[in-house]
């Protein structure tokens, strides 16, 4: 009786243990969901014959799991998305520099890691979207303008809770330093009518429907609202023109640093940033490539050009807690 | 039937009994269960002083208020409709009954995040309701549901279902009895409920409230679509955000120790209530005609929560599903097998957990810390609890790997990390609590007088577990089963973290769409999910409704 | 001699409390015991140590020559007794047939059908074999916990107030049935009761049991004509106590002279009078007044009082109906003059039966 209880015990262990499979294959770890990065490795490996296997999770998770595995980690390459996540998986030592030639030509130097352990792989703007019937373009000016009285009851806001906006405070910081910052994220909290939405289509829905009469999203979302609901009284505005430009931040990816198959990761990254792969990442989800080289895709590109700002992508994770505190101070929820 | 104190002198009943053979699995799952306790106080080696200032200054004081203000919410809503459609589909007769009584288990099978974003596409300033209502009268404001009761009727909507199943269980024994001494004794139906069958069900209505109590700390999906902070907000903000997963590990437990605290306080008010005695003596359940108008009142009622808990959702996501276009339906038929294999596996592991753990609690004294301990990971927020597992096995992965290595020379994969044995055991330790309540309670159906009767005809050990307790902790152990079953399929940061490579599951797919903002697109995956798990539920509550009734 | 069941100075505690006291007391193969005392008095421990389920602190227990309990410890389920429980303990998730067969797990299925089939026919309940518990009445449940106990022929049978449950007149025919069975099969029992009814109809021996110790271990009639203690003769049957003296080998009380054997001269002394001892006799010099009645349909049971002050209880037929305030001629017709020092009383204990 022990023993058929003990060989049951030992045949579903061996079935419910790992089982290893990655041989000639790239393993990806991506907080970019996956059917974003689904179309890409499949032309890849239509390309080149390597399959990709990928997991995908939230990156501050994702970054427990690659130091708890330590050297033994499966995974090849991290996928963000957003820059201050690189910058900590680099300061964590996940991830290993990269010389290489296509990827320092691809990648402009402010959207990479000034050691080369990561790269920016596409490009978002956060940028300001109003109510086309109730605000002229005249009206708006830069970021900081939106903390002026006059915009009281009528800016809406995404929560502090989401990274986008925790760089953009971060950048706030990094150029006007932190009191200065301080007083324009207050500002924007006073002129908020009812509490920060949890996502940007929420809040420019709202916009849409009277409820306030600007805010700030990222690109994409404006993108993906506008296709859904093209008779939208929305437009997007860009801010800081005469100043430091637009608020960017990238979803990248570095090579970890106990990659099992770096030489196959290091080509599957700078194919990532060559013209081919460009469009397609940006366009699978409407953002602007990193590659200055490639044309954004066609619907991006009818929101205009706009000078964006070149404050290394880098300082946003080095602000980052500052830039919560920040916000926790003023109330921003 | 008399209720019995409970404490010393009933426990020493079970003193000579060598406690032997139970105690050891039961530790060893206490101490599996323990590893990301274990893992949290370790962080305590590393103190966080700035973080836990500036929280402290700027924005716990907030966070308690909201989450105990959420809790004061949750309770009473969950506990009324909990306790009244239990009562009613159990002890009442009415029209369309016998519908109710397993259709109201069905909200069980949505996640809360999906309760939280149909209701905020329903209910919201630009969702179809505000837009009528301003279309119909110009002028009139706007009306924000994300605030502290927006977010606990959805979270009731979505957790009642564990009170209601519970109460439900205790009902359909109590039998009539009960009912009919309280009316000689000149109480109405009304009172007779409230003086008699509610205090009689207190061991249920406690366990369910403390699963709905421990759910709703550690939500995180449904209060963030709200944008509403509670305390474990400051969680993921101290580790998302400040980047200190020790400072975050550190609030985890503080808000492990505030539910143990309130486990201590739960058993103590349960150790009050030991019922011993037959339930049933003789003459099969009548139940309770409601006749006219109150019959139809009791219908319209069950009808709304039906409706509001979930054939609205479901209409809503329908409506979406079809006005979205996202991947074929073919590939939502894989996710969803993942989906039921891995609550199946889980289930199964739960339930015999439970059950040893129970016996092991019956038998000797001492194991109620253990029982504790082991069902503690429920109130741990998910992703706490996925990097307390990982860690720690990821090292014994590797140390054990490394001696390996250096005895052999064979440098083998891991093992345990990533595997699938792993993401079951994590999801068992989750969710343990779930399932223990109800075996527990069946448990204490089972007298001190029938062990010993059975003790005196040479049976113990195994036999026991076999002929008796097994036997009758059936029920129990069935509802044990659905509970773990959906809230495995609903489970979301566990099965990010630890899924092995191509064992995505439907609340991944939902999950992914959703942090994307794509929540039309989210409504096929939803529906799956729900339609997955609607078999199992029903299944099951027929399972144990037809039992109960025999 | 060699005792079947042998107690010797059991002595248990719970917590502060002696729950049993140096109990002694022994059964002979085949014989019926009877534990009986008020509640609460330990009798059900002193059971549940016979059993098995607890331990001794000292003394010694001896089951058919085996230490069971002492000088080492034999748990309840290697000791082979059988057990009938106050709330019946019925599995309720097996039939009547599977419950009786419970004991009977290791035999063939044959012979286990057989033997199933036989005890429910002895407890007169052969065409319930396919019915749940819960589908019988309580006097059912009861038969079949003892078939239960009984299948799987036990050393011993103990059973923990199995009639409290039930109405009056079950009580009596099934006890009457019960001790026919247990003599028909030979098997010695032990039962606990703080009926004395029960005790009287089932037992050979009674001990009665107050505050952890046992006053009298003896034959129902011993009982209750010999009490050992005024405990006893309180706890047993009826009767009321009259104050007197003994001088020379007589009692001199309330009702007249008596000749004792074996007492001692004492100066205040008590005397047990039970109702049937009081006869109606109108020409004894001794008149008590009636002072309460009740209708006991062929009796009717007075109470009166002496000119000394005494109270005592008569028993008369019921055709001589005479009213409260009355007084009536009465004449003690004691067969055995049982006296205890007037200082003597009942004991009382005070804690809980565990």
């Amino acid at each position: 009786m022990t023993k058929k209880i003990l060989s049951l015990v030992f045949s579903v262990a061996a079935l419910l243990s790992a089982l290893p499979a990655f041989a000639s294959e790239l393993v990806v770890y991506s907080a970019r969901a996956e059917q974003l990065i689904k179309p890409l490795f499949d032309a890849y490996t239509a390309k080149t014959g390597v399959k990709i296997q990928y997991v995908t999770d939230k990156e501050p998770v994702l970054l427990e799991r690659l130091k708890a595995e330590g050297e033994r980690t499966p995974a090849d390459m991290l996928i963000t998305v957003d820059a201050g996540n690189l910058w900590l998986a680099g300061e964590a030592g996940v991830i290993q520099p990269v010389v290489s030639e296509t990827l320092e030509r691809n990648i402009p130097a402010h959207l990479r890691d000034p050691q080369n352990r990561w790269f920016g792989l596409s490009l978002r703007a956060r940028t300001i979207v109003y109510n086309t019937d109730k605000v002229k373009p005249a009206d708006l000016g830069t970021y900081a303008d939106l903390a002026d009285p006059k915009w009281k009851g009528r800016l809406l806001l995404r929560t502090s809770k989401k990274v986008y906006n925790q760089s953009l405070v971060a950048a706030l910081i990094a150029e006007r330093g932190e009191a200065e910052a301080e007083k324009i994220v207050a500002g924007w909290v006073a002129n908020t009518p009812v509490e920060p939405f949890s996502n940007d289509a929420q809040a420019m829905e709202a916009v849409a429907a009277g409820v306030g009469d600007v805010t700030m999203v990222n690109t994409y979302y404006f993108g993906k609202l506008m296709e859904e609901k093209p008779a939208s009284p929305l437009a997007i505005f860009w801010p800081d023109q005469d100043g430091s430009g637009v608020h960017v931040n990238v979803s990248g990816a570095g090579i970890t640093t106990h990659a099992k198959h770096k030489e196959e990761a290091v080509k599957l990254i700078e194919w990532l940033s060559s013209a081919e792969a460009q469009s397609l990442f940006a366009s699978l989800n409407m953002e602007y490539p990193a590659n200055p080289e490639v044309p954004a895709d066609e619907r991006v590109a009818a929101w205009g050009g706009f000078k964006a700002s070149t404050l290394s992508v880098a300082k946003y994770g080095e602000n980052q807690a500052a830039a919560i505190k920040l916000m926790d101070r003023v109330g921003y929820k | 039937m008399h209720a019995e104190p409970g404490g010393p002198s009933s426990r020493s009943r079970f003193l000579a009994s060598r406690p032997s053979g139970l105690l050891l699995p039961a530790a060893l799952i206490a101490g599996v269960a323990a590893l990301p306790i274990a893992v949290l106080l370790y962080s305590f080696l590393s103190p966080e002083r700035e973080i836990w200032g500036h929280l402290a200054e700027h924005v716990l004081p907030d966070l308690v208020g909201n989450t105990l203000l959420l809790l004061a919410c949750v309770i009473p809503l969950t506990s009324v409709i909990g306790i009244g459609m239990g009562w009613l589909t159990a002890a009442c007769d009415y029209p369309g009954r016998k519908f109710f009584a397993w259709a109201l288990t069905l909200p069980m099978a949505v996640p809360p995040y999906v309760f939280a974003f149909v209701y905020l596409g329903l209910l919201d300033f630009t969702g179809p309701v505000q837009t009528a209502i301003r279309k119909v009268f110009p002028g009139s404001g706007f009306v924000d549901i994300r605030n502290v009761f927006g977010v606990s009727a959805i979270l009731s909507l979505a957790f009642y279902p564990y009170v209601y199943l519970l109460c439900r269980s205790a009902f359909l024994t109590q039998g009539r009895t009960a009912m009919e001494a309280s009316q000689t004794l000149g109480l109405s139906t009304t009172r007779a409920f409230f003086r008699v069958c509610v205090p009689m069900a207190r061991p249920w209505i406690a366990a369910g409230l403390t699963l709905v109590c421990m759910e709703t700390l550690a939500d995180f999906g449904a209060v963030s679509i709200f944008n509403y902070d509670t305390f474990t907000t400051a969680i993921y903000k101290a580790w998302f955000g400040l980047f200190s997963l020790n400072a975050a590990s550190q609030l985890s437990a503080v808000l492990v120790a505030f539910v143990l605290a309130a486990l201590v306080l739960e058993q103590r008010f349960r150790a009050r209530l030991r019922f011993t005695g037959a339930e049933r003596t003789g003459g099969a359940q009548l139940r309770l005609r409601l006749t006219g108008v109150r019959g139809w009142l009791a219908f319209a009622v069950s009808a709304l929560v039906f409706a509001l808990a979930f054939a609205l959702p479901c209409l809503q996501l329908l409506v979406w599903a079809w006005e979205a276009a996202g991947p074929a339906l073919s590939r939502y038929v894989g996710l969803g097998t993942n989906t039921l294999i891995l609550g199946l596996l889980t289930a199964a592991v739960t339930s015999a957990a439970s059950l040893l753990l129970a016996c092991a609690r019956r038998i000797a004294p001492g194991s109620d810390w253990l029982v504790k301990i082991a069902t503690l990971g429920y109130a741990m927020p998910g992703t706490i609890l996925a990097v307390g597992i990982f860690i720690p096995a990821a090292w014994f992965d590797n140390a054990m790997l490394d001696m390996i290595s250096a005895a052999t020379g064979i440098s083998l994969s891991p093992f345990i990390q990533g595997s699938l044995g792993l993401l079951v055991t994590a999801y068992a330790v989750r969710f343990l609590a779930a399932g223990f309540g109800s075996v527990d309670s069946a448990m204490q159906r089972i007298t001190p007088s029938i062990t010993d009767a059975a003790r005196t005809m040479g049976c113990r050990g195994t036999a026991l577990l076999r002929r008796v307790y097994l036997p009758m902790t059936r029920t129990g152990l069935l509802t044990a089963a659905i509970l773990v079953l959906v809230d495995v399929m609903k489970e979301l940061p566990v099965t990010l973290m630890m899924r092995p490579f191509g064992w995505d599951t439907l609340a991944v797919k939902i999950y992914e769409f959703t942090s994307e903002g794509e929540w039309r697109l989210a409504a096929a995956p939803a529906l799956a999910l729900i339609a997955a798990g609607l078999l199992p539920i029903m299944l099951l509550t027929r399972k144990t409704e037809a039992r109960k009734q025999s | 001699m060699n005792p079947f069941l042998q107690v010797d100075r059991l002595t248990k505690h719970y917590g502060a409390h002696r729950v049993a006291d140096g109990i002694s007391f022994q059964l002979e193969k085949g014989e019926i015991g009877c534990l009986l005392g008020p509640s609460g008095c330990g009798k059900t421990t002193l059971l549940r140590s016979i059993a098995g389920f607890e331990n001794i602190e000292s003394g010694s227990i001896v089951l058919d020559g085996e230490i069971v309990s002492g000088p080492r410890f034999v748990p309840a389920e290697e000791r082979r007794i059988g057990m009938v429980f106050q709330d019946y303990a019925l599995f309720p998730h097996l039939t009547v047939a599977g419950n009786v067969g419970f004991g009977l797990a290791g035999m063939d299925r044959g012979r286990r059908q057989a033997i199933v089939s036989a005890m429910l026919d002895t407890v007169g309940l052969a065409d319930s074999g396919h019915k749940y518990p819960y589908e019988l009445s309580g006097g059912q449940q009861q038969r079949v916990a003892l078939a239960r106990a009984l299948a799987p022929e036990p050393r011993l049978l103990l059973m923990d107030e199995p009639f409290s449950n039930l109405d009056v007149s079950l009580r009596e025919s099934l006890s009457r049935e019960i001790r026919s069975i247990l003599k028909q099969r030979g098997i010695t029992a032990l039962l606990v009761t703080h009926n004395q009814h029960e005790a009287y109809a089932m037992a050979d021996r009674i001990g009665v049991v107050s505050c952890g110790t046992m006053h009298q271990w003896g034959t129902p009639h011993e009982v209750y004509h010999r009490p050992a203690t005024v405990t006893v003769a309180g706890f047993v049957g009826e009767g009321t106590f009259i104050g007197g003296r003994v001088g020379g080998g007589t009692l001199r009380c309330g009702l007249g002279e008596f000749r004792v054997r074996d007492e001692a001269d004492a100066a205040g002394v008590q005397v047990l009078v039970r109702p049937e001892d009081v006869v109606h006799d109108d020409a004894s010099p001794f008149k008590a007044e009636i002072t309460s009645r009740t209708f006991r349909g062929s009796s009717i049971l007075y109470s009166l009082r002496l000119d000394t002050g005494d109270t005592v209880l008569a028993q008369v037929p019921s055709h001589h109906d005479h009213a409260v305030g009355e007084r009536l001629g009465i004449r003690a017709d004691l067969e055995d003059v049982i006296v205890f020092p007037s200082t003597a009383e009942p004991e009382a204990c005070a804690f809980p039966e565990d």
